[in-house]
């Protein structure tokens, strides 16, 4: 029913579009011409607005105090800032692990200007998100979108707390669009699957939202590439996607990767697909009988063309998960293997 | 259905939140769309050092991509070839067809090629400043094993060669080392140029219009089938062609209300070399504008304000340019320091008219409406007159003495700073501060004043005196739970509060007979209402009893 009315809107405002579409060829510095152009935007923008005010209490400043030892006595001083996003009622809230990491004590503060203390619950030190816990209810929080649905183009609003900007409970609003999908980024955390957006993102930014049009968290910000070394927004920002975060946190051990056993050999194997270079002994590999040298073409039914889209699957996968491996042995022998990835302390 | 019929509909449906909703999901639609077709096109382009972007203009096999692929001593050896990765089809090898310096673009050709999909092309001369620019690229390197990215922006100004041709563009939308030879398309999915110049100082991605990109290749064997596909504009009105309108319609309207200041300078001798070498000192500094400058108008006395890092020392004379073509002398009158603006005054002959803007109603400023920040900073004749960034009303928030100052995502530089900040109807929100660190320039941070503060200033700035703001000398901390006011941390010696007799601990509950609820209400009232010299009343509890002071405020020690 809903799907149906939402087709029948958008039907509508096609319709009134097209009567405005003559006006607004003609539309050149004359205001009555130009008027029904404006209604229209205006009519975008109301909608933004609408979008704006329900995303922002859902977003959160971070702020991280360290211990420090001065003339032989630990003090408390404050240690860096960041984002997070709020995605259960009952306060829990999502941010990246550089923004809480080695915290002695974490707060956040809230688009309704209240600061709560929040207790780290989860931090997954590999893919660099973390989950706080505030003691609050009846919060505002926000949905997840649909990772597989997410597509280049589309808008997106960043939101959160750059430069301290959003320290007063009022958060800062950014709006770009989906510049890419499946970006790897390296340094101390594997950004894997990363969705690319030109939305302004800046120091401070770090763990929160990218929410879609319809004000569901497309992933949390959390990287940034830079020019001429000034660590400032050059258009090019990387979000952790949502399915990432779901995946981790419904799984067993929710911080830990993903363990098969596999070591890659690293690079693309020419005729596509990634190469084993070793199998770890004892491991979910080794015990149905992966062998180094054995050239992996598909993952879970996923084409695997090179490096990137390898590491990108496996990134998805947490402990508890299935692989399902097409390879090709010496050359030309396909065979299937399948294995559960599981803990390494599990596994034995 | 007749237009009648369907501006009801409209207005029927108009607040509704199913149209609000159909009219954000149209907008993802239409870009995501847009960019799915034309990404196909886009290539990126590797050999030896240089690693660039380019596009297919032809089924058969030409792609314009960066003179620096020409310029690579690999490519010039005999048989040399250049990676071209198309997607979803591998990487090709291409041969340099062609060169052409004055657009910065090289011609390649895959042999043998049949089915390449190539861009369609758009029409130089329907190019207008403040509609959508989308490039695609190779962004620090990422369509060498990804998809190649998109970033949206708009076409920010127009350059033209003497004989009033379309020479250069300027755009907005994001454009990174990998993107040289990148094309740009606009809201219907046409080619329109290319990457020439990476952003670099105030100056964003410099592109090369298609139209020029055609003429160089013309006399090419072949070059009638470059760009063979017709430029076709779909007749639907699309929501994105609409808002696209929409850009450039504010940014018209609002550029009736700037000047131009050409800032005639001293001719450089030792002191600017001198000055050159002190700036290196110390953390990188923003780069500050030469060239003309913008300036809003903001009063009908002909009071126009600009960003002050140009209005240095060796400035000898000012000459204003009106947006009617007309000009005349300016000087300026004063400054306020703190948030980086200057007033200058135009000679205006008795009677002048200014083209005020108009002023977007401050009870309808919504956080996440569109912001859209015009500069004017070309001489007349040598541009199109307008510099054209948009984003959102990210914020308001704190920023130096303002609790209010307007924050957009609209980006900012030397070209814009001193313009107007306007709505989608080119109504002046605010005016637009020079970029200052540590926000950077164009980084999506930055501030307008808003024009309730650019009104208080006014007065002052109109008889000639610069705004200096006040100086108390103590620190401030919040009230004691359950009580209002702002408490006094450290009394700083011998400045105004220490002469007036404050003490730490007292707590400050109204200036002036206004009562103070916290430490920002205070700040707020003095930075809005009060400057250096000026008296303050104030009123404080000091263990229990009220006490009464009269501080004479001062200016900040250096």
């Amino acid at each position: 029913m809903r799907v149906a009315r939402r087709s029948l809107a958008t039907r509508l405002a096609a319709l009134a579009l097209a009567a405005v579409a003559g006006a607004a060829a003609a539309a050149a510095g004359d205001p009555a011409a130009e008027e029904p152009v404006l209604r229209e935007a205006e009519r975008v923008q109301q909608s933004l607005v609408a979008l704006v005010a329900r995303i922002r209490p859902a977003t959160v400043a971070v702020v991280r105090y360290l211990e420090r030892e001065e003339n032989g006595k630990s003090i408390e001083v404050p240690g860096g800032m960041g984002s997070g996003v709020i995605f259960t009622r009952d306060g829990r809230i999502l941010t990246n692990v550089h923004v809480i990491e080695n915290a002695s004590r974490v707060e956040v503060v809230l688009a309704d200007h209240r600061t709560l203390p929040a207790e780290v619950v989860m931090e997954h030190a590999k893919y660099d998100f973390a989950v706080l816990q505030v003691k609050a209810g009846n919060l505002p929080a926000a949905e997840f979108a649909k990772t597989s649905l997410v597509v280049p183009g589309q808008w997106a609003i960043a939101a959160g707390n750059p430069r301290g900007l959003g320290l007063d409970g009022e958060p800062v609003v950014t709006l770009g669009i989906v510049s890419g999908l499946g970006r790897v980024a390296g340094g101390q955390f594997d950004y894997l699957n990363a969705i690319q957006t030109d939305a302004e993102i800046n120091p401070g930014n770090s763990g929160g939202p990218l929410f879609d049009l319809d004000g569901r968290i497309i992933g949390i910000n959390g990287k940034i590439a830079t020019r001429d070394d000034v660590v400032a927004n050059v258009g090019v920002g990387f979000t952790i996607p949502a399915a990432q975060i779901q995946a981790f946190l419904a799984a067993a051990n929710k911080g830990e990767p993903g363990y098969s056993g596999l070591v890659i050999a690293g690079g693309t194997h020419e005729k596509g697909g990634v190469v084993v270079g070793s199998v770890i002994p004892r491991s979910p590999a080794d015990k149905v009988g992966i062998r180094a040298g054995d050239r992996i073409v598909s993952l879970n039914g996923r084409g695997i063309d090179n490096f990137t889209t390898w590491s990108n699957e496996i990134a998805l996968l947490p402990n508890g998960k299935t692989m399902s491996l097409q390879i090709v042995r010496e050359g030309n022998r396909a065979i299937t293997k399948k294995l559960t990835l599981q803990s390494p302390a599990g596994a034995r | 259905m007749k237009p009648l019929a369907a501006a009801a509909v409209l207005l029927a449906f108009a607040g509704s939140a199913l149209a609000q909703l159909a009219s954000l999901e149209v907008i993802d639609r239409e870009f995501a769309g847009m960019i799915r077709d034309a990404a196909p096109s886009v290539v990126r382009v590797g050999i030896g050092r240089v690693e660039a972007s380019g596009v297919v203009i032809s089924p058969d096999g030409f792609i314009v991509t960066h003179l620096s692929v020409a310029r690579d001593p690999k490519m010039k050896a005999a048989g040399a070839r250049a990676a071209v990765t198309v997607p979803g089809r591998g990487t090709l090898e291409a041969e340099l067809i062609a060169s052409d310096a004055a657009t910065g673009t090289a011609l390649l050709r895959v042999a043998g090629a049949k089915s390449l999909p190539a861009a369609r092309p758009g029409r130089t001369e329907d190019l207008a400043v403040g509609q959508f620019l989308v490039t695609i690229g190779n962004s620090f390197g990422s369509a060498q094993e990804s998809q190649p990215a998109a970033t949206l922006g708009l076409l920010a100004a127009i350059y033209r060669s003497a004989d009033g041709q379309v020479d250069r563009l300027e755009s907005s939308a994001a454009t990174n080392p990998g993107q040289a030879g990148g094309p740009y398309f606009d809201a219907d999915g046409a080619l329109i140029g290319l990457a020439r110049e990476l952003p670099n100082g105030s100056d964003l991605a410099t592109v090369t219009p298609i139209g020029r990109v055609r003429d160089a290749y013309a006399g090419v064997p072949g070059g009638d089938r470059l760009f063979d596909k017709p430029s076709t504009l779909g007749k639907q009105m699309t929501r994105a062609r609409l808002l696209s309108q929409a850009f450039a319609i504010a940014a018209r309207r609002a550029r009736g209300g700037l000047v131009t200041l050409e800032l005639v300078r001293r001719a450089a001798g030792a002191t600017a070399t001198a000055a050159e070498g002190a700036e290196k000192k110390g953390p990188p500094a923003l780069p500050v504008r030469k060239g003309p400058v913008t300036a809003t108008l903001v009063d009908a006395r002909g009071i126009a304000l600009a960003a002050a890092p140009p209005f240095t020392d060796d400035v000898e004379s000012i000459q204003a340019h009106l947006a009617d073509g007309t000009s005349t002398a300016a000087r300026v009158l004063a400054r306020d320091r703190k948030i980086g603006l200057v007033a200058v005054i135009l000679e205006l002959a008795p009677g002048t008219q200014l083209p005020l803007l108009e002023e977007a109603p401050a009870s309808e400023l919504d956080i996440g409406q569109f912001t859209v920040a015009v500069g004017s900073p070309f001489l007349p004749g040598s541009a199109d007159p307008m510099f054209v960034t948009a984003g959102l009303l990210s914020g308001q928030h704190r920023l130096d003495a303002y609790s209010d100052a307007l924050e957009t995502d609209a980006g900012v530089n030397g070209k814009n700073a001193g313009g107007a900040l306007v709505d989608l109807r080119g109504r002046l929100l605010g005016v637009l501060l020079p970029p200052a660190l540590p926000f950077g320039q164009d980084s999506g941070l930055g501030f307008a004043l808003p024009l309730v503060r650019v009104r208080e200033i006014l007065p002052r700035l109109l008889d000639g005196r610069d705004v200096e703001r006040p100086y108390l000398g103590v620190t401030m901390a919040p009230p004691p739970a359950g009580k209002k006011g702002a408490l006094v941390g450290e009394v700083a010696a011998d400045q105004p509060a220490a002469r007036a007799g404050l003490e730490k601990g007292d707590l400050i509950t109204a200036l002036d007979g206004m009562p103070i609820a916290d430490p920002r209400a205070f700040s707020d009232y003095l930075a809005r209402s009060k400057a250096a010299g000026d008296a303050l009343e104030v009123t404080a509890l000091r263990g229990g009893q009220a006490v009464q002071l009269r501080v004479v405020l001062g200016k900040r020690p250096e």
